[in-house]
């Protein structure tokens, strides 16, 4: 178990208070930044649910969380940042190319890298984490 | 799904598929002795059937009708409740999957509420978060009810009341009977059914639109945002179903509950990798239908659909062999069943475990097996009454069931299990604030009591709420 005060909890804290800000700006009727917001609260609550799951001194899969993870905002932010595709704009992979770098990064490299990380690092940093 | 007369095809492979069912349940059934056979299936199930089985659990005929109408409405919006996928279906295993097991095994442990009392030393929050349970369960029960009511009638063409009564009773025989034993091996069955189904529309769904790209470019023309990165919702929107889905899939007590079923914790290893190929596999009509759907209309060779809950029997009936077309009926029972049977389990075991446990009550196990039965047809009857009397109360309560679990019980369980400053003021505080924003905010917005702007979802509100307030009280009380 991760100890009381702990990086993967401050970075969950963090997360959710981002999300909750997210929120609040859209209530209050600010939508510039909420997406913002969102897409990177929502990443830190994820890294640090991950990294609590993972525990302390499990080094390969707390990088393999930080990898998927860092993938996943990137792709969100690329959705965020990117114009939005034209009608005769170009394809990638068959889709729009702004979409297909969302779905590469936030849905092909975590369905990939997390799956593999967990059975290759299973016996090493998983069994025996009973707690 | 509209109402035609079902053909010979429709009819063989309906009857076909709930007499597997039937016959795998009353097996099973017969192995069913205890209450350990009853709610953790005697703690014996290997990784292929766990794998297949929590995959079968956790799509509901959402994924089959709900998801490719929403895909067909609102694009590449409704993708975000399937794309956290790529991370939870390896964060189930990393943050409950070989706690639960160990737990379960040195503890007995038979239910979720079990874990939540053992981790905090307390009957209160045992007691709490079976009542989340039991509140969640009826509402989630009786959507899926009335939804395979809706199944069986377009098979068999019998009514959408008969249809319900017959869905419900087909699913009662072996839940009653064999718990969640009887549950695990027709979710195998069920499992590998759902995965052919939406593979091979998938593969008609690619074809009939000749290729991906042929079907962006005829939507790009018309609609771009329908295929751009967040749908024609925005990006608000689909960034709230992300958090939603992705932290609220720990919270789920009918995928939780299964890590206790597993034979040996070994067998987790390979899971992941397992339950994600079943998944995808299981998803491909998800999206595939509606996108083809949407880029068929648009090009004028298929109708368009009454409502978004009739594109998936749409581009069936128009598009793939009335065999195929049965087989996805089939696979959409087979979802539902699977789903109402894990939620009929815990739900029984929440009034005949938890609660009298909670109360200093403990029943024996030989009376728990045979309330446990009596319980499930009780609830099942209850969720059919609820599903036949209730009209568009009936998508409420699914909505309000998903989104109980996640606020009730994440924070508790999911950040319970794995943080040690976690505790019982927190758990309670959490739970208690689940149940009533949940509830609260749900009925108004229901009601139009009050409207939330576009993006802010109840759930989303309460998940991170209740996630603030197991935090922040469990830090200022140090149990």
């Amino acid at each position: 178990m991760s100890s009381r005060l702990s990086a993967p909890i401050l970075l969950l804290t963090l997360g959710l208070l981002l999300v909750a800000g997210a929120y609040l700006l859209l209530l209050a009727g600010s939508e510039a930044a909420a997406p913002w917001l969102m897409a990177a609260g929502s990443t830190l609550v994820l890294t640090g649910l991950g990294l609590l799951g993972v525990g302390p001194r499990r080094p390969y899969l707390g990088a393999a969380v930080l990898i998927a993870c860092g993938c996943t905002f990137a792709g969100l932010a690329i959705g965020l940042a990117m114009t939005p595709p034209t009608a005769d704009g170009p394809l990638l992979l068959g889709l729009p190319r702004v979409t297909a770098l969302l779905l590469l990064l936030t849905g092909a490299v975590p369905v990939v890298l997390l799956p593999i990380a967990y059975g290759a690092f299973f016996r090493r940093e998983v069994l025996g984490d009973d707690e | 799904m509209n109402s035609t007369a079902p053909s010979g095809t429709l009819l063989a492979i309906g009857l076909a598929y709930f007499a597997v069912c039937a016959a795998i349940g009353w097996w099973a059934s017969r192995r069913t002795k205890t209450a350990e056979d009853f709610f953790v299936a005697a703690r014996g199930i290997g990784l292929v059937p766990f794998a297949l089985a929590a995959m079968a659990s956790t799509l509901s005929g959402f994924a089959f009708i709900g998801g490719p109408g929403l895909v067909y409405g609102v694009g590449l919006t409704a993708m975000f409740i399937i794309l956290p996928a790529a991370l939870t279906n390896t964060y189930g295993a990393l943050v409950l999957g070989v706690r639960m097991r160990a737990l379960g095994e040195r503890h007995r442990l038979v239910t979720i509420p079990d874990a939540i009392g053992l981790r905090y030393d307390s009957r209160a929050a045992q007691g709490l978060s079976a009542v989340a349970i039991l509140v969640g369960v009826v509402g989630y029960v009786a959507t899926n009810v009335l939804a395979l009511g809706v199944v069986v009638h377009a098979l068999f063409g019998v009514g959408l009341v008969p249809g319900i009564w017959i869905g419900a009773a087909i699913t009662l025989a072996y839940s009653a009977g064999g718990g969640i034993l009887a549950g695990i091996w027709v979710d195998v069955f069920q499992g590998a059914l759902m995965a052919v189904a939406s593979t091979i529309v998938f593969v008609f769904a690619l074809d009939s639109g000749n290729g991906l790209a042929a079907i962006t470019q005829v939507i790009q023309r018309v609609d771009p945002t329908f295929l751009g990165p967040w749908g024609t919702r925005g990006a608000m929107v689909a960034l709230s179903f992300f958090f939603v889905f992705a932290v609220g899939s720990l919270g789920q007590p009918h995928i939780a509950h299964k890590y206790y079923m597993l034979k040996d914790a070994r067998r987790l290893r390979w899971y992941p990798v397992l339950m994600t190929i079943a998944m995808l596999l299981a998803q491909l009509l998800f999206v595939g239908v509606g996108v083809a759907a949407k880029a068929l209309v648009l090009r004028g060779e298929l109708p368009a659909p009454a409502t978004p809950d009739d594109t998936t029997a749409t581009f069936l009936l128009a598009q793939v062999p009335v065999a195929v077309s049965a087989l996805v009926f089939a696979g959409v029972a087979a979802a539902i069943m699977s789903t109402v049977n894990s939620f009929l389990n815990i739900g029984a075991a929440a009034i005949t475990h938890d609660i009298p446990k909670a109360c200093g009550r403990a029943i024996d196990p030989a009376t728990q097996l045979a309330m446990g039965r009596r319980w499930t047809v009780v609830l099942s009857i209850a969720a059919a009454l609820t599903a036949m009397f209730s009209g568009t109360l009936v998508a409420f309560l699914g909505i309000f069931g998903y989104g109980l679990f996640a606020c009730a019980l994440v924070p508790a369980l999911a950040l319970g299990l794995t943080w040690e400053g976690g505790t019982k003021e927190g758990a309670l505080a959490s739970m208690a604030t689940g149940l009533v924003l949940t509830a609260a905010l749900e009925v108004a917005a229901w009601t139009k009591l009050i409207s939330l702007p576009t993006g802010v979802t109840v759930t989303g509100l309460t998940l991170v709420t209740t996630m603030l307030v197991y935090v922040f009280v469990s830090m200022r009380r140090k149990t």
